[in-house]
């Protein structure tokens, strides 16, 4: 594995050695779409600051108040289009991580059991619907979530990301994919129609822009889990109450420029 | 089409002139309004749960079994009344 987890902790160090290791598996266009996103970020950047505000003013909005727990902007930001989703939110001052202000939760679209079916028919069935039967007679009546999560943004009181990490399922309630099933979604991202705009502008680009280590980090949070069934129920792990994060990074947009400049595609 | 390159030499004053300028924004205030919340926040595995997403219209003994302690997940659009663990907006 090209990069140092602390032992079976939740922490990666992802230094300038890992990431190129990482972005020379990458595709040219995947590494344009990192530079693209690099150029969005700092657009929204000098669009909000010439105003003295940044991304959090855009999406905590009108709020006088921000307040724990609740999500923002109501509701959440969804593209219909696409299905792809955030919101942003803070924990109790406890729960934080020090410096965070609060996070982005990031998710994506995901096949439910209705999907899979229509996609996927069983063994031996003539693909002639059968218009007297019910449709969703044998489709259990509680549908697995429409949406994985992709990744968790934290970000200080400016708006500046601290941290990315990922969660486990219980926390999100969320449809569990494998980690190369999460990538493809988390790479194909799509919230040109969320709003609001600029904040939906900023999550994305943050998402393609730090996409070496989304990737790495859902990764090691497939093996952590892969370690943990070896001694429990897979359903038990992932819903143990005990684990909220199950691989976490710290970044820095500085370094992030910096690193793509040194690896000649900035 | 012409691109513009990404200037990297400008994206190091840029942050920290964004740093500098963008003023930091007031920390979340702890929610006073009510037991499920705060009783949530504290313990996860709570029945009451502040950030399930919204489902499908379903009774709430049904929302709470499926979606209890599931404190980040996302809200669905326009079907906030039918989350009766969301959090006060």
């Amino acid at each position: 594995m090209p990069v140092k987890p602390s032992g079976l902790s939740s922490q990666l160090r992802l230094g300038a050695s890992e990431l190129q290791h990482l972005m020379r598996t990458q595709p040219r266009l995947q590494q344009q779409r990192m530079l693209k996103a690099a150029e969005n970020v700092l657009d929204c950047m000098q669009t909000t600051s010439r105003r003295g505000s940044g991304v959090l003013a855009d999406v905590l909005g009108k709020h006088t108040a921000f307040k724990e727990w609740a999500h923002y902007p109501d509701n959440d930001a969804v593209d219909a289009r696409t299905s792809y989703r955030f919101y942003y939110h803070a924990h109790t001052a406890s729960e934080r991580m020090a410096g965070e202000h609060g996070h982005f939760h990031v998710f994506g679209p995901a096949s439910n059991v209705r999907n899979v079916r229509k996609n996927n028919p069983e063994p031996g069935a003539t693909g002639v619907p059968d218009s007297t039967a019910d449709p969703t007679a044998d489709i259990p009546s509680i549908l697995p979530p429409d949406y994985t999560h992709l990744i968790g943004i934290s970000v200080n009181e400016r708006g500046f990301p601290l941290r990315l990490f990922t969660t486990n399922r219980w926390v999100t309630a969320e449809h569990w994919l494998p980690a190369a099933t999460v990538i493809r979604t988390m790479q194909n991202i799509d919230l040109a129609q969320a709003r609001p705009a600029a904040t939906a502008r900023w999550v994305q680009s943050m998402v393609r822009l730090f996409a070496l280590q989304i990737g790495a980090l859902l990764q090691w949070r497939d093996v952590r889990i892969a370690a943990r069934s070896l001694r429990s129920d897979l359903e038990h792990v992932l819903e143990d109450r005990r684990t909220h994060i199950l691989s976490q990074c710290r970044i820095d947009l500085a370094k992030q420029f910096q690193f793509l400049e040194s690896a000649g595609i900035g | 089409m012409a691109h513009s390159r990404l200037k990297l030499s400008q994206a190091l004053p840029t942050l920290a002139l964004a740093a500098a300028i963008v003023a930091p924004m007031p920390q979340a205030l702890s929610s006073l309004s009510g037991a499920p919340t705060a009783q949530a926040a504290a313990n996860p595995c709570a029945p009451s749960n502040p950030c399930a997403p919204a489902s499908k219209k379903m009774d709430k003994k049904m929302n709470m079994e499926k979606k209890a302690g599931n404190p980040c997940a996302p809200g669905k659009m326009g079907n906030k009344s039918s989350n009766p663990c969301a959090p006060s907006k």
